[in-house]
């Protein structure tokens, strides 16, 4: 028997413009979009993967739009409410989470052959504990966790398509990490739900967009493929939004309000090699070509540059599409961006995470400002660089009291242990973020410039009179060691001093 | 008001003994060679601290026992002096030496210090500013040390050799 219709049913966590909350079903969602804040829930890993969801559902419902005009004139009359409704009404059975022909996002004919084969939930919720995965404070018991409300399962399961990771054998083959799992997403967020779509609803060729159809309008794969461990290339973005990254089955227990179990194995492998995910930036990489950018130890602002169109086109096709359709419209242009992900290590989760940068109002012009706030990031990379040679002769000097060079990897150990470069990073991280927002069109990049380097040099030399401050009081050693090692922060500073003195506008002469 | 240094130099010119007592009080703890007292009591005036007396007591002897007819040069602080030591004398041992002494506790300090002081006979010494690095010799903060490990090392290391001292070193 179906059960719980993701068109109706109350599933997609959202905040009102006045500020309240509710679940919405999908027909609801996008229909009422322009009253929606935007989507919100605990797991970033959520937000983002309903936001390519109802992107996945629109460039179907609307057939497009195929090209920048289609789009700027979506932009500009808004969603078709009539174009939608049809839609989801001629799709309307294949959106069951329970189903015996359909299941919404799921296989079928798929059922472990030993009651002992199903799962409980958590197999699918990131966020909580898994069998490789533990998280710290998450208490729920991976064997026996109960029955979890339907609509919470729904969004899990779109989250665990769009993020499986590979590594570990299933009931089938070898999992596969899906086609996007390990990059960072980014979604630039319009005034309400409505603009946020739009703006990342990149044209797709007319003739790829024909053919791209999303998993609930594919046939279902067939089990033996799946058993064998299929492959195929991705047709086009609207695939690439609903892979099939893994085979699941909701088991219906009772009215379908409630999942405690489900089957989980290998689903399909993308073999297409090169395909370009909207959502995501890339860099060249000398060995390995195009790879996207991902979360990595360091913070992502510092990496923020490569978020940013320019003419190498590695930047998130969402932001250049942002930015050509807001330039007409300068009320509309997206505000702030957001950047969801996780990291992963060896096909454990390290860790799951959202950020939010203001986006730089001079995007819109034709200003190279990609290039300008790579200059600034640079710049507070070459100033940590000094710091980072002051604590490697800081480290080596309290390591060997002059006597023997130390090893290598003690010394770098006992620099990663100093709270020094930490303190640098996250202090400027803030200063950033202010520095985005003050990116007018009308500001001259020599006074941000100017600005920004007066936070480096202000954060490089409270960093070190930090780590000057907790050493003085040592003994003649670390004294020694600190007086030593000091030489590259105050040369950095010097240089600093001299480039702001450049910058700032001269005092007149009375 | 004129330093506890040129007080000394005035007594030095009127009075032959005065630095043949002072220089035998160094072999006391400071402050507990009696000779010594109408040299430099007169410049306490009444000073209670026992931790400044004892230090302008050390002080004394130091400049006695360092004090040479007809010295040239610019006095020099004691870290500087150590570095051009270590650097015309090409020993190692003086950094070991100098370490040590910037580890010392008060009952160190006047045994380690008439040693290095012995060391730099042929450098002139700031003793103005030795005794106002002894004066906060305690401090929480080891002001003191390291502003003199910033002396010897930033004339050690010619690679370190731009204005390295901050505002707040200066005004000790």
């Amino acid at each position: 028997m179906s059960q719980f219709n993701l068109i109706d049913e109350k599933w997609i966590p959202v905040r009102f413009s006045d500020g309240s909350r509710d679940e919405l079903g999908i027909r609801d969602t996008l229909l009422r979009s322009k009253e929606i804040a935007a989507i919100e829930d605990p797991s970033p890993l959520v937000v983002v993967a309903l936001h390519r969801f109802l992107l996945a559902l629109l460039y179907r419902a609307l057939e497009g739009p195929t090209d920048i005009e289609q789009a700027k004139a979506l932009f500009r009359d808004g969603l078709p409410s009539e174009k939608i409704t049809a839609y989801l009404e001629k799709w309307q059975d294949r959106f069951w989470l329970f189903d015996e022909g359909y299941p919404f996002y799921q296989v079928s004919a798929y059922e472990p052959q030993e009651k002992k084969e199903w799962k409980s939930w958590p197999a699918i919720a990131a966020e909580h504990n898994a069998n490789n995965a533990k998280v710290l404070f998450d208490h729920i018991e991976i064997a026996a966790a109960g029955p979890t409300p339907s609509r919470m399962a729904a969004r899990w399961l779109v989250a665990c398509q769009t993020f499986a990771l590979g590594g570990g054998n299933s009931d089938f083959v070898y999992t596969k990490t899906a086609p996007s799992a390990t990059a960072a997403m980014v979604l630039p967020l319009g005034i309400h739900l409505h603009d946020t779509l739009l703006v990342s609803l990149v044209p797709e060729n007319k003739e790829v967009l024909a053919d791209d159809r999303p998993i609930w309008e594919q046939e279902p794969v067939p089990l033996a493929s799946l058993k064998n461990g299929i492959a195929r290339p991705a047709m086009g973005v609207v695939d690439l939004y609903t892979w099939l990254a893994r085979s699941i089955t909701f088991h219906l227990d009772g009215n379908g309000e409630t999942l405690s179990e489900l089957a989980f194995a290998s689903g399909v492998e993308c073999s297409s090699e090169g395909y370009i995910d909207p959502m995501l930036g890339y860099r060249i990489d000398d060995k390995w070509g195009r790879l996207p950018i991902q979360f990595r130890h360091r913070g992502l602002w510092r990496d923020f540059d490569s978020l940013l169109p320019d003419d190498s086109h590695l930047a998130p096709k969402v932001i250049e599409h942002a930015s050509v359709l807001s330039r007409s419209n300068r009320d509309r242009i997206p505000r702030s961006v957001l950047v969801l992900g996780q990291a992963n290590n060896k096909a454990k989760i390290e860790y799951w995470r959202m950020e939010r940068f203001a986006l730089p109002e001079a995007l819109t012009g034709d200003r190279f400002i990609r290039t300008e706030i790579r200059q600034l990031l640079k710049e507070a990379e070459d100033a940590q660089k000094s710091l980072w040679l002051a604590c490697r002769s800081y480290a080596r000097d309290i390591l060997s009291r002059g006597e023997r060079e130390p090893d290598k990897k003690d010394i770098k150990a006992f620099v990663e242990q100093m709270p020094v470069n930490s303190w640098y990073w996250s202090t400027l991280e803030s200063r950033f973020h202010d520095i985005l927002r003050e990116y007018t069109l009308e500001r001259d990049f020599e006074d941000i410039r100017c600005q920004w380097l007066e936070s480096v040099r202000g954060t490089l030399k409270k960093a070190w009179g930090q780590h000057r401050a907790s050493v003085s009081m040592g003994d003649a050693w670390a004294i020694r060691a600190l007086v030593k090692a000091e030489g590259p922060v105050l040369r950095k500073l010097k240089e600093l001093n001299d480039e702001i003195a450049k910058l700032e506008p001269r005092k007149e002469v009375l | 008001m004129s330093t506890f240094i040129e007080w000394l130099e005035n007594l030095n010119e009127k009075d032959t003994k005065v630095r043949a007592v002072l220089r035998r009080s160094l072999a006391f703890d400071p402050g507990a060679f009696v000779p010594a007292y109408p040299y430099v009591e007169p410049f306490l005036k009444g000073e209670d601290n026992s931790w400044r007396r004892g230090m302008l007591y050390l002080v004394a002897g130091l400049w006695a026992a360092h004090w040479l007819q007809g010295r040239q040069g610019a006095p020099m602080p004691i870290g500087r002096a150590c570095a051009a030591y270590q650097a015309a004398s090409n020993s190692a041992s003086t950094e070991r030496r100098f370490i040590t002494l910037l580890d010392s506790d008060g009952d160190q300090l006047p045994h380690r210090l008439r040693q290095i002081i012995g060391l730099l006979k042929e450098y002139a010494i700031d003793f103005e500013a030795l005794l106002q690095g002894l004066l906060y010799w305690n401090d929480d903060r080891k002001r003191t040390q390291n502003s003199w490990a910033r002396d010897f090392y930033r004339h050690l290391n010619t690679e370190t050799e731009e204005q390295l001292t901050t505002q707040e070193e200066v005004s000790l």
